[in-house]
This record gives C-alpha cells, structure tokens and sequence, in this order.
C-alpha cells in the first residue's frame, strides 16, 4: 500500500489518545466512588507516604495485610507518589491503573507485530483494546489485575525480542518476577504463561546462548526471592487464596449433589463400582471442569457479563456483541490461516491456560481473575475483521454490494461503541452505585459535624457497610501514625461491630449509630438524623442517635 | 470395513439404544409426570372409543387437556401400546422409547446422505454419529419420558434423509419427506416454528434440483399442504398463540420498564430513543437466550436445570465430547464436506424457538438440533483420530476415547437407575401413585373426599392409576374453563379438588388429603404417602 511511513505510528498515537480519554476521563466520578479494595490501596498508600508504614505498622511491607486478603504492595507504591503530588483524592488513588490500561494498549501493538508480523493485525488490536470494554472497567478502578497484565504483556515482548536479541531474555526476566508482586493470581499465571512460552518458542529458544539463560533465570529467582520468604514466614498471607477456594470449603459444591447420602446407598447395595462414581472427588473435577468452562460462556463474554455489578455496566457482556461474530471467524483464521505455528500455539494456549487459577474459586464466571485473556481475544477478533475484510474485498459481487455489507457492520458496531459508552458513563452509577459501596463521602461530613456531641460513634459491618472501618479512615484521613499505635479496626470514638443483633433500647443518648437503612426499623425511624440515598432511589447508609438516659442506667 | 462388519455393529448399537431406551422404563423415571399422564389417558380413550377425553370424537387439530393444547400425534401413537400393554408407565412411554430407539438407527443413514461418498472415514463416522447418539444423555432422558419433542426428533429426521435421499438419486422421495416434515405439526409445538423455517432454507439452497424436478416438488408440496390443511385453522386461532405469548420474552414487561428507565437517565434527547428502545433491548435479549442453550455447563456439566430433563449429573453431552465437538466445528468448515452445511443450518435455525421463550437454556425446547451436534461429535472424533499416522497409537486413542465415552454412560446410567428416582421423585409427581389407588378403594367409607391440588392436576391421576372409565370426567365432573383456556377439574365423583383445603369451612364424614404442611390440628392420621428419599408427601385424615 502507498501509504507515507508514518502513517502507522500517527494511527498508533491516535489509539493511544483514545485510550488516555477512555481512561482518565471523569476517573473520579466513574465510577461514582471507591469500593473497598480501592480505599484500603488509597489509606495504606497514605499511610506510607506519612509514616513508611502499612496501617497495621508494617514497614516498607512487600505485601498489606489490608481486609485479610493480603494483597501483594506493588500497586500502593505506585499511589505513594501521586499522594505525594496531588493529595489523596479518588482519581489519584485510580491514576495508575488507568496510566497502565494505557501503557497495555501500546504495547500490545509492540507484542503484536512481534508475533504475526504484521502491521494491519497489530494496529487493530491495539484498537480493539483501547476501546474494550473489559480493559477499560479495570482500568478505571484501582484493582491490581491490570497492573499484572502489564508486566506479562512486557514479560511476553521482551521473551520474543530475546528469541531475535538475547540480551532481551534478562528484561524479560525481569518483569515476571516483578509480576509477582502486582496480584495474587499471578503467581499462578505467570508460570504457566512461561511454560506456554517455551511450549510455543522452544526450538528458538535453545538457539540463546547458555549464559543469558543462566543470567535471566538468576535474575528472576533473586527478584521473586522476597516474596518466597515471605509467603514461608508469613502462612497467613496464603488464606486469601485458601478463602477464595471452594475446595477448603466445600459444603457447598458436596452438599448441593446428595453426598454423601448416594454412597450410603451405594454400600448398602453391596454396589463397589456405584461406590467409585459416587465419589466427592468426582465431583470436585465437574466443579472445577464446570468453573473452567465458565469463562467461555458466550453469554460471560458477549451479552451479560458477569454477576459483580463492579466489573461490569449493566446490560453489557466484556466484549462488544458484534466482536463475536469475528471472534468465530478469528479463530478459524487463526487455526488455518497463514500465520507461524509457533504463534496459532502460543495465542490458543494463552487462551486455554488463563482461566485455570479463577477455576478453583468460588465467584464465576470472574471477568477480574481472568483479566489476562486480554489481549488474546482482541488479538483473535483483529485477525477475524482482516480476513472477513479480504473476503468480503475479493467477493465476485457488485461493489455497492460491499460496500453495502461494510457500512452496515461499520454501522452496527459504531452503534455498539455508542451504547456501551452511554451504559458505563451514564447508566452505571445509577443502577450499580450499591455495588461501588456509596455513600460514605455523604455521610461522614454529617458525622464530622455531631462528632463533638458524641461520646462514641457505632459504625455497622453489615452489608452494604463491610468493612466500613477502612471507609472512616480514608474519608476522615484519620492520621495513620494514630492508628497504628492499635490497628484493630476500632479508632478514637469509633467502634465498628456486626449490628444485626444490635439492642437499639439501650443505646445510650452520648451514642451515635451509623446503620444500613435497611436495618432501621418503624421504632428506630424518629431518631434518625440523615440517610443517604443510592443513586436508584433506595436508602443507602442511616445516621441514628441513641436514646436512654445513661444515668438511669448507671442506677 | 466389510458390509457384514457394518451391519454387525449397527446392530450392536441399536441394541444398546434400544436397552438404554427401554430397560426398567416403567419404573425409571419412578412415574408419570402429569403431561406424560394426560398424553396416556387420552391415548387410553381414543383407543377406547376414538375420543379424546373430554369426548371429542378423533381430534386432529389439538387436545384440550390442561388446557394447553396439546399436540394430537403422540396420544395416537401411544393408542395401540396403551390397548396392549394396558394404561400405565410402558405403555405410554413405548413411541417415545421406540421412536428414540429408531432415531439412533436412522441417525446412520443420515450421515450417509450429508456425506455421500462412499469411503471408510464416512462408514466411521456414520457408525460412530449412532453410538453417540445411542448413550446420549440427553436423547435417553428424553427417549424414556412420554415426550413429543422426541418423536418430533424422529420425524424431522426422518425428513432431512428423504429430502437429502431426493437430492442425491430419486426426486420421489420428496413425498416421504413432505409427509415426515408435515407430521411434525402435529406433534411438538416448537417444530412448528423449526419446520418452516427449516425447509424454506433446504428449499433456497437445493433450488436447482427442485426446480429441475418440478413435478415431484409440486406433488410433495401439495401433499405437505393437504396434511397441513384440518391444523391450518387452529394454528391461526387465538388459542395457539395464548400458550406462546404466556412463557416468550417479548411479552416480558421487565424490559420495557428497563428501557424507560434508560432513557429517564438519558435526559430528555432524542438518540437515547434510538438506541434505548425497547427493540434493541428485545434483541438483546434474544441474544442472551438464544446464546443460553451454548451455556458450556448446560451443554456438559450438569446438564438442563430441569430434572425432568436431565439428572444433573452430566451435561446434555458428554465432556469427553467437548474436544471432538470444537474440532469437528472447525474441520467441517474448512473440508466443507458433503452437505456439510445442513449440519449448521439445522442447529442455527433449531435454537430459534427455544431463544423466544423465558426459560432458557431449554434441553427439550431445543431437541429438534438431535442429532446435529452428535453428528459433528463423531465427525471430529474420526478426523482427530486420523491425523495419527501410526495406526497402533491411532486405534489405541480410539479404543480409549471410547472406553471413556462407556465409563462416562455407565456414571450417567448408574445415577439415572439407582439414585435418579430417589432423589427427584417429586419432579415426577410419584406419592399420587399409593395416594390415588388408597383413596379409589376407599372413598365409598365416606360421604366425600377432599384432595388437595398442591402438587398440581391430580384429577388426571385419578383417571390413570385409579378408575379409566372415562364416564367419570365426561359425566357429573365439574370443570371450569378459564378466559386464558386453562382448564381446571374440579370434581370427579364423590372426589373434590381444592387448594387450600384448611381454610375452607368444610366438615362432615369427609377423607381429606393433603400436603403436611397445610395440616390442621385436631385431626387423625389416617395414611401416609411418602417421596421416594423418605420425606412425606401426601397425608390422608379425618377430621375428628
């Protein structure tokens, strides 16, 4: 094609360009506030900027022990310096995820081209991603996946330049074992991708010569050092992984099947072969078979998403309708097309090994456990508009016939773009703000101004109120030094208890008692002070004051 | 491989549909379900005295039954098995479990005429599409309950071999086809839409041929006409859409609500119109049902929600099927074999009514894709296979495979026989087998009795496993029709029909019958009925 050589690079500085709007447009406000994992990142990052500290007083920590879940640090000590700047605000505690869904979007046109050679599949993936819905939901919030997908899309670049330039194989190194520190899925994923690597690559990659190996593999054992000791010091830190997993808690995938009452039977029966069948393992592998195949429901991926209102805007699936179709004809084309074997293995495998670690979970389909089939569908979809675009340009039709088919694709999927924008920056925050856990920046300036009357402050953990400890801390920026000294959740005048059971006649009058609107009853109703309202109308979160007369009491 | 070989294993594999289909059939599912019942008494009186049961003398168009409308065929069918074998489980399931059984067989020549070319990989795959298809869950659940849908499977089936047989060698074979296609009307709702749909692209793709032949096209499509013509008038009146608009998503008010709400958000412009109205949330909705019966733990884990279609053990395919099914999918595609397209067309088009409907994913709904994706199963398993070029290690993968198909049936076996009916008792409606037999030997110790309608059309019970004569519910039953065209019985004899039974000031020496919650107090115990896993069911008492 006659086309002038910077042509390419000027499309690829549009789509990124696109990517940043996408991304960093209205960040604070969409969603319309910070969720749990969003605030703790928020308050420990503020927490080290101040003190060198975690809220639990841990020092310069490779992993926050934050609401349990022990979450690898790497993401926090990318908002430390933004604090540093900007103050902690919302879209700061966001601003790096967003920096990086960017970042993937270029690189992926990099990866790409690595790997087919060719300009046209690249640029359009690159697209593809800049406006993927999938890529941008996790871009906008501050949730680790997507800075794990960073570090295995460079880990994947810098593996495939090595095959051409060795040295490269010491970066690429480099950034698996700096992956380990940015999710807790990744310690699965990683070594699985670098096991699709050398599968897909290994004729070239014995070509490199012994000592970049040698070297790179040094390298990454010393960076992925810490994090060894750590899990071995600290066992704790692997109870995320033990919680999110039904196979520690498997009443319900055993219970749900008859077990273990088929077996009695079976014995009773005297039937031995019955007795291997009816068997709890059998039913773990169906669990597990049953979450893998999840993931590829085309109603996951195309029309509805998934359950968690946050990884998703209503009445969208994670990748656009109209890219099925392609996704179909992509993977034909993958499988036959002219492309290197190396590469068809290495996409399909990428395809085939992400969702393993989310199967052992509970919550699936999980659009964020599987945040690493990105780029491998946009990459798939590129491949099928090129080469229905071929098709379509060598068909034996009349051109108005062509160009007939073409506008109205183009059409549909203008139409697509246009409805999942209108559905994320306008019906999202409305239909989903119980979901992004709101409410709090609304009521704390009203528990600011009573704070002075008040003796004691109950704030409920109940839903939609989990966790709220961490929501006080962000939104008053109680002053971490302070709580370290004691981080047992309750700080100062605030005490946060399970208030399901809560005995409302003797709450005292020096009391105030922060509740979900729907645990406050007709009897509670006249000493309510302030409810704030989900966006859709429904109470959110009650301000109600306590009643008895504490000297009475004391009689 | 040698005919006598083929022939051999044909046989073979018919045998084990036809034992898969019928062994212990009267007792597994445990008993008839209450459309199974309604089929079988109506069966029971048409071949009593040619009526259905209310007494309408040799229906064509439908029977009225529960007031669903239900396709006249099947009660036919079951006519002569019902006179043998008497009004009960056999009898009624026999043309499902033999239909089934014949489906598996016809499955054969069916691979024969997508892919005519004679040669070993086709004899392969063709014997292979009949043992897929012979220990299909999902074609065994269905081959072993008195279902329409399965009989409509066999005469679509039987259609397309016509056809395709038309196609290849002799154009008079459009007859058979016409007729086959035709007599799916008459036995499953959905193939009505199917069928259409169905033929009018089989008809565009052959043009050709059709027209070449026009003297056959034109008998045949006036042969399908004329079977059509008694139905015509139905399928136009009101009620034959009632039964549709009652479960389809287009009449889902839910949707509607959404979209306004979508364009309150909007504000007051004008494109929110455009892309907020309520066509595109319908089509979206399709979509999403259409794409259900894709649903990868519907199609192999556990199979349809329903245990009345499925045991929840195994999907409505086998997982070992998975890698052969996406293979298959692709090379059928690129070798673009023989009518291979037929295959898609018929799968596509056969999602379609399915995807109208509420309840997805549906695995009798869409029944009319049997055999398709056992078909693209078998044509993957023998093209994998083939790729191995040493034939030791090539026949010792497909002794494996297929010894993991026959451990994945025996799983699938062993659960339907030994616990399937323990466990899902309920679905079938069992307690109304001893409930309905105590209360015929005993209801003349009493002035009345009261049975309750909890657990749903208990009249019909009465008829089958109780007194057939069919005077009882053609004479001094009392029956109310409702606007929708339901139809509720609410006496037969000296036995009422209530819900709520409790609540209502009744007394006398009366029986009553009802489920142990609703028990009053101060009652005596008289009998109880119990499900299968050993909960209680059915109470019979007085009052004391």
């Amino acid at each position: 094609m006659r086309k002038s050589k910077y042509f390419v690079p000027l499309l690829l500085f549009i789509i990124v360009i696109v990517a940043c709007v996408l991304r960093f447009w209205q960040l604070g406000n969409v969603p319309l506030s910070l969720d749990w994992d969003e605030v703790s990142w928020g308050y420990n990052a503020y927490s080290i900027l101040e003190t060198g500290k975690d809220e639990y007083g841990k020092k310069l920590p490779i992993v926050i022990q934050s609401l349990n879940d022990y979450k690898p640090a790497l993401y926090m000590y990318l908002v430390v310096p933004l604090i540093y700047v900007f103050g902690l605000t919302n879209a700061v505690v966001r601003f790096p995820n967003a920096l990086f869904g960017v970042f993937s979007v270029f690189i992926t046109y990099f990866l790409v081209k690595e790997l087919f050679e060719r300009r046209d599949i690249a640029i359009l993936s690159s697209f593809l991603l800049a406006v993927s819905p999938w890529a941008i939901q996790f871009s906008r919030f501050a949730h680790e996946a997507t800075t794990g997908l960073v570090f295995n899309l460079l880990m994947v670049l810098f593996f495939l330049k090595a095959l051409k330039k060795p040295k490269f194989l010491v970066l690429s190194a480099f950034f698996t074992g700096v992956s380990i520190y940015t999710y807790q899925n990744e310690k699965l994923f990683v070594p699985l991708l670098g096991i699709v690597l050398l599968i897909s690559f290994f004729k070239q990659f014995l070509k490199i010569p012994k000592k970049y190996i040698i070297s790179s593999f040094l390298l990454g054992f010393a960076i992925v050092l810490p994090m060894f000791f750590y899990i071995i010091t600290t066992p704790e830190s692997l109870t995320r992984a033990k919680g999110t997993s039904f196979l520690n808690n498997p009443g319900g995938v055993l219970n749900q099947r008859f077990y273990p009452q088929r077996g009695l039977d079976d014995l009773k029966r005297g039937d031995l072969l019955g007795r291997v069948v009816d068997n709890r393992r059998v039913l773990y592998a169906k669990a597990i078979a049953g979450n893998y195949l999840s993931h590829f429901d085309p109603n996951f991926l195309f029309v509805t998403g998934e359950k968690i209102g946050r990884h998703v805007p209503p009445g969208m699936g994670h990748l656009y309708l109209i890219e099925f179709p392609f996704f179909l004809i992509g993977l034909y084309f993958l499988i036959f097309g002219k492309f290197k074997k190396s590469v068809k293995k290495f996409i399909l495998l990428w395809i085939i090994i992400t969702p393993i670690a989310a199967s052992i979970t509970w919550d699936v389909p999980n659009s964020g456990r599987t945040l690493n089939f990105l780029p491998s569908f946009q990459i798939v979809v590129a491949i099928g508009i090129v080469s229905f675009y071929l098709w379509l340009k060598n068909l034996k039709i009349n051109n108005v016939f062509k160009y007939f088919i073409g506008g109205l694709i183009c059409i549909v999927a203008i139409f697509n773009f246009i409805y999942y924008l209108n559905q994320y920056f306008v019906q999202y925050n409305y239909f989903n703000s119980e979901d992004w856990q709101y409410g709090y920046d609304q009521i704390i300036p009203t528990v600011q101004k009573l704070y002075p009357d008040y003796e004691r402050i109950i704030v409920s953990n109940n839903r939609p109120m989990d966790e709220s400890y961490i929501f006080f801390l962000y939104n008053l920026r109680y002053p971490p030094s302070e709580y370290q000294k004691n981080p047992n959740r309750n700080f100062d005048k605030f005490d946060f208890i399970d208030t399901k059971n809560f005995d409302w006649p003797n709450a005292f009058k020096n009391e105030l008692i922060i509740i979900p609107a729907t645990q406050v009853s007709s009897e509670l109703s006249g000493n309510v002070i302030k409810t704030v309202q989900f966006l859709n109308g429904e109470d959110a979160i009650s301000v109600v004051k306590g009643t008895k007369n504490k000297d009475k009491e004391s009689e | 491989m040698t005919e006598n070989l083929k022939r051999f294993l044909l046989l073979l594999i018919i045998l084990l549909a036809g034992f898969l289909r019928f062994y212990n059939i009267s007792n597994i599912p445990p008993s008839l379900n209450w459309d199974e019942a309604a089929l079988g008494y109506n069966a029971y009186t048409l071949g009593l005295d040619g009526k259905d049961e209310f007494g309408k003398f040799l229906p064509v168009q439908y029977l009225e039954s529960f007031g669903d409308f239900k396709p006249v065929l099947y009660s036919y069918l079951a006519a002569v098995p019902v006179k043998i074998f008497g009004l009960g489980e056999f009898g009624v399931r026999f043309p499902s479990a033999l239909l089934g059984t014949l489906t598996v067989f016809l499955t054969y020549f069916l691979v024969k005429e997508i892919f005519p070319k004679k040669d070993k990989k086709n004899d392969y795959i063709a014997l292979l599409s009949a043992f897929i298809l012979a220990i299909s869950p999902w074609h065994i659940m269905l081959s072993r309950g008195a279902y329409e849908a399965n009989v409509s499977t066999f005469f679509i089936v039987l259609g397309v071999i016509s056809f395709l047989k038309a196609i290849n060698k002799n154009s008079w074979y459009l007859l058979p086809s016409a007729a086959s296609f035709a007599l799916t009307f008459y036995t499953f709702n959905t193939a009505r839409v199917f069928v259409p749909l169905f033929v009018i692209a089989l008809t565009i793709v052959f043009r050709t041929k059709l027209i070449k032949n026009w003297k056959q096209t034109v008998i045949a499509g006036v042969l399908g006409l004329f079977l059509l013509l008694p139905l015509i008038p139905f399928l136009l009146s009101p009620q034959a859409k009632l039964r549709f608009n009652e479960v389809n998503i287009f009449s889902d008010i839910s949707i509607i609500e959404r979209s306004n709400q979508y364009i309150a958000n909007d504000g007051g412009a004008f494109w929110p119109r455009l892309i907020h109205n309520r066509r595109v949330l319908y089509s979206i909705e399709f979509a999403k049902h259409y794409l259900d019966n894709f649903n990868p733990k519907f199609l192999f884990i556990t199979g349809d929600g329903n245990p009345r279609f499925s045991t929840q053990d195994v999907g409505q395919l086998y997982i070992i099927s998975l890698p052969f099914l996406i293979t298959g999918t692709f090379i059928l595609i690129r070798r673009k074999e023989g009518h291979f397209w037929i295959l898609a067309v018929w799968l596509l088009l056969g999602i379609i009514p399915a995807a109208t409907a509420r309840e997805t994913p549906h695995a009798l709904r869409i029944e009319t894709v049997i055999p398709t994706l056992q078909i693209i199963t078998a044509y993957g398993f023998v093209l994998l296979v083939m790729v191995i070029r040493n034939k030791n290690i090539q026949k010792l993968t497909a002794g494996l495979a297929v010894l993991i198909y026959l451990f994945s049936l025996f799983y699938f076996f062993h659960g339907l026989m030994y616990h399937f009916p323990r466990e899902y008792s309920s679905e079938w409606q069992y307690p109304y087998v001893e409930a309905v037999k105590f209360v015929e030997e005993s209801k003349n110790n009493f002035e009345k009795v009261v049975f309750t309608k909890n657990l749903g059309r208990p009249y019909i019970y009465f008829l089958v496993y109780g007194n057939h004569d069919p005077k009882r519910l053609r004479q001094g039953a009392k029956i109310e029709r409702e606007a929708y065209g339901f139809v509720h019985v609410n006496s037969l004899g000296n036995i009422s029909f209530m819900d709520n039974i409790s609540d209502q000031k009744i007394a006398g020496n009366y029986l009553y019958v009802d489920t142990p919650k609703e028990m009053p107090k101060n009652t005596k115990k008289i009998k109880t009925f119990y499900y299968l896993d050993g909960k209680e069911a059915l109470i019979a008492y007085e009052k004391k």
